[in-house]
């Protein structure tokens, strides 16, 4: 990142442990970042559309990190959304999730997520994948910077 | 990732530095890998398509590909645009990462709406360069989930 400007992530997650893994992992990772939550596919929705209980100053996030299985809009349909929409089409969606069926790996990918991470059921190990992450996501590569 | 088999990387890149600086530093990786080279997109797209000098060629589609922007012929973007159109899942569907000397915003948004999975910027620096291919292996070789087409 050319600034030193905290990287916002949108994690979109309805278990509240993979949640604080999450935050500790990206903690872990050293590299500044707010980290927004969203429990459900619409309330992500409604974060990224500025609609609901999310204002006009909602910001816009740098990444987004989203679970396959959510109530109420499911990740995939997530996705779908945001790429749809012109002004979030170019934001870093990375599938971050339980599951591993091929279907879902292969249909995250047709639908446009720029990557795929399958949890690991271990604690170590998903705190590894995070830091790995955030070194490859957020130190190396350049995300796009719309505004 | 679960597979014995090497992973198959096609690069495509014009400079003979850079893709020795590639070699090496996938060599440093603890996954093997398996590097081919396009000099520029209309040969990349000669490879995955099996036309031309490929024709005759058995290639499976590769795993990811890394892509420069700057290429004689067709350039990355537009070599992006083809593949994301192929109509076959198998070859639409593969990461493409950008790694290009370019660091311009408006490059790095196009890459993006186009369907890059990700953006890196080269490093003028060699030993740079080298740690951010390994960066990049560790979290596409290790970390990520590839698409599998059926």
């Amino acid at each position: 990142m050319d600034s030193y400007k905290p990287v916002q992530i949108l994690l979109v997650d309805d278990n509240p442990d993979d949640v604080l893994i999450t935050q500790r992992g990206m903690e872990r990772s050293h590299v500044a970042n707010t980290m927004h939550v969203a429990r459900d596919g619409q309330e992500a929705i409604d974060f990224l559309f500025r609609q609901g209980q999310y204002g006009p100053d909602t910001p816009r996030p740098d990444l987004i990190l989203l679970d396959v299985n959510l109530p109420k809009a499911n990740g995939l349909e997530v996705l779908e959304r945001i790429r749809d929409n012109r002004e979030l089409a170019a934001i870093p969606v990375i599938m971050l999730t339980a599951s591993d069926r091929d279907e879902d790996v292969l249909r995250s990918y047709q639908l446009g997520s720029n990557t795929y991470i399958q949890k690991p059921v271990e604690f170590e190990k998903f705190l590894h994948a995070l830091e790995v992450f955030g070194q490859y996501w957020i130190v190396i590569a350049k995300l796009p910077n719309a505004a | 990732m679960e597979r014995f088999s090497a992973i198959r990387i096609l690069l495509v890149e014009d400079s003979a530095d850079d893709i020795e600086i590639m070699r090496r530093a996938l060599g440093r990786c603890n996954v093997p890998t398996q590097m081919d080279v396009a000099r520029d997109g209309q040969e990349a797209l000669d490879y995955l398509f099996g036309r031309e000098e490929y024709v005759a060629a058995t290639v499976l589609p590769p795993d990811f590909i890394l892509v420069d922007i700057n290429l004689p012929r067709l350039n990355g973007i537009e070599t992006l645009e083809r593949i994301r159109a192929c109509q076959d899942v198998a070859i639409a569907t593969i990461p493409v990462i950008m790694l290009t000397a370019s660091s311009r915003q408006a490059d790095v948004i196009r890459a993006y709406r186009m369907g890059s999975n990700a953006y890196v910027s080269k490093p003028t620096d060699y030993e740079e360069f080298v740690d951010v291919i390994s960066d990049l292996a560790e979290f596409w070789l290790t970390i990520a989930k590839l698409p599998r087409a059926a």
